[in-house]
């Protein structure tokens, strides 16, 4: 299978957001405007999660009709869905069975998990046998002392990163992301020592996440981690046709990738 | 949900068991004209018919039977000739048996059967993901020895009798990826998923004339 390059697109209240430690959020577009944007890059797949600490869903842009049908976070990914042909996986919030449902129904091919998972240990072994594990997806919250951490980065689970990552392998997991919180947007490059470790020693695969700042960045972190998947937010946000450069670096350092 | 009196019109094939949203979505942004249906009558009047499904092949077969469509799905098929492409499993079911369930009968319209996915270095099962795709024939708009990429996901994949109806193969030529025989096609991928690619197969394919 080919490798993946895949833009991670943090929501909240239904704006589009650039992230930086998990504490500042800084909003730079609406979330609708931009959705048919990332389906023109002949990207891999796309990562839609919601950070959102309330229901609530306001577009600021009263002058687009959908915005009074836009109350929930189906709606947005049924309005995601409609111009994305490629997989889609939307996270945020994910509490039960039916919110599971009516995310893959609106559109979306997978789910992606965090808190759920401390809250409910048999969540993830019922849902993988509702929906099959490729459905599933966790993403994982570390900061740089190697615990795992939930609810918005918040609380400290005291539980270290590979024993999770095995764990959740164990469950029924699809997929995980590995996401380091001190890294989330300061652009200093992938923790790759941690995703080779995580990744040689599970079977599921791995995506990347938080730390890119320049194109190498996915270079390097393919090559000495050798993840299933690398993804970004920022960077594709902020340089002109940053996807397909980066893409286009990727193919000529030779990392097996779709060409499109 | 549009309807033209009188011209073309696709049905996709509702089998209750899987989510169809995404095989929607591609056919409106296409602007073609197409209902979901499991009635036999709108089967009928269609010009062209698509079975997607994700699931077991059992559970298939089993929807199937329970809202009767297995005759009308095979006399219009091999009777009046109308094309239909499977996805995934709906590809699947269109040929005659399956290790993944056992006993049951496919819909029978390609010789063959389909058969768990043997272990490679190449992937994982189920085998997830965009994968390079090699066209060993004209297929829907594409030419022998092109190649493009597909996004998949299966654990069993379909074996005809015939090799010679396999139009897409994977990059170890083992896996049957696309198969046509007259006015029936299969796609193992999901053209729904596959970006450009895909989307050019389903334009094709809804040109394809009876």
């Amino acid at each position: 299978m080919r490798k993946r390059l895949i833009p991670c697109i943090f929501l909240k209240n239904g704006l589009l957001i650039r992230s930086e430690e998990f504490k500042t959020h800084q909003i730079i577009g609406n979330a609708l405007s931009e959705v048919s944007r990332y389906n023109d890059w002949a990207v891999d797949e796309i990562i839609y999660i919601d950070i959102s600490t309330e229901e609530k869903y306001d577009l600021r842009r009263d002058d687009m009709k959908v915005k009074d049908d836009f109350k929930t976070k189906y709606d947005l990914v049924r309005e995601i869905s409609k111009v994305c042909f490629v997989p889609l996986g939307f996270g945020g919030g994910i509490r039960t069975i039916d919110d599971i449902k009516n995310i893959l129904n609106n559109g979306a091919d997978k789910v992606v998990l965090n808190t759920i998972l401390f809250l409910d240990d048999t969540f993830l072994p019922e849902a993988a046998g509702i929906f099959g594990n490729q459905a599933l997806v966790a993403c994982v919250d570390y900061r740089e002392d190697n615990f795992v951490y939930h609810t918005h980065g918040a609380v400290n689970s005291q539980i270290k990163v590979l024993d999770w990552c095995l764990y959740l392998e164990k469950r029924g997991i699809g997929e995980i992301i590995l996401n380091n919180i001190n890294k989330d947007g300061m652009a200093t490059g992938y923790d790759i020592k941690l995703i080779k470790e995580v990744v040689d020693k599970t079977n599921v695969p791995i995506v990347a996440l938080s730390g890119a700042g320049d194109y190498y960045d996915f270079v390097d972190c393919f090559e000495e981690a050798n993840p299933s998947a690398v993804a970004a937010g920022n960077i594709f946000h902020f340089k002109e046709h940053s996807y397909w450069h980066a893409k286009k670096l990727c193919l000529k350092e030779n990392i097996d990738m779709r060409k499109d | 949900m549009r309807k033209v009196l009188g011209g073309k019109m696709i049905t996709v094939v509702n089998l209750g068991i899987s989510n169809l949203s995404s095989v929607l979505n591609a056919l409106k942004y296409l602007g073609l004209d197409f209902c979901v249906s499991s009635q036999k009558e709108d089967i009928s009047k269609s010009s062209h018919i698509i079975l997607p499904g994700v699931g077991t092949f059992g559970e298939g077969m089993s929807q199937l039977k329970q809202k009767g469509l297995v005759d009308v799905l095979k006399d219009e098929v091999l009777n009046k000739k109308k094309p239909i492409i499977g996805i995934c499993l709906g590809m699947q079911l269109l040929f005659e048996t399956s290790e993944e369930t056992v006993g049951i009968n496919g819909l029978g319209l390609l010789a063959g059967n389909v058969i768990r996915l043997p272990k490679s270095d190449k992937y994982t099962i189920p085998r997830i993901g965009w994968a390079e795709s090699v066209f060993t024939k004209d297929f829907l708009g594409f030419n022998k020895k092109d190649t493009a990429d597909f996004y998949y996901i299966h654990s069993f994949y379909c074996d005809p009798v015939n090799k010679n109806i396999t139009s897409i193969i994977d990059e170890e030529g083992k896996i049957a990826c696309a198969v046509q025989e007259n006015n029936v096609f299969g796609c193992q991928f999901h053209p729904e998923k596959s970006h450009k690619a895909g989307l050019r197969l389903l334009t094709q394919f809804s040109q394809e004339r009876l």
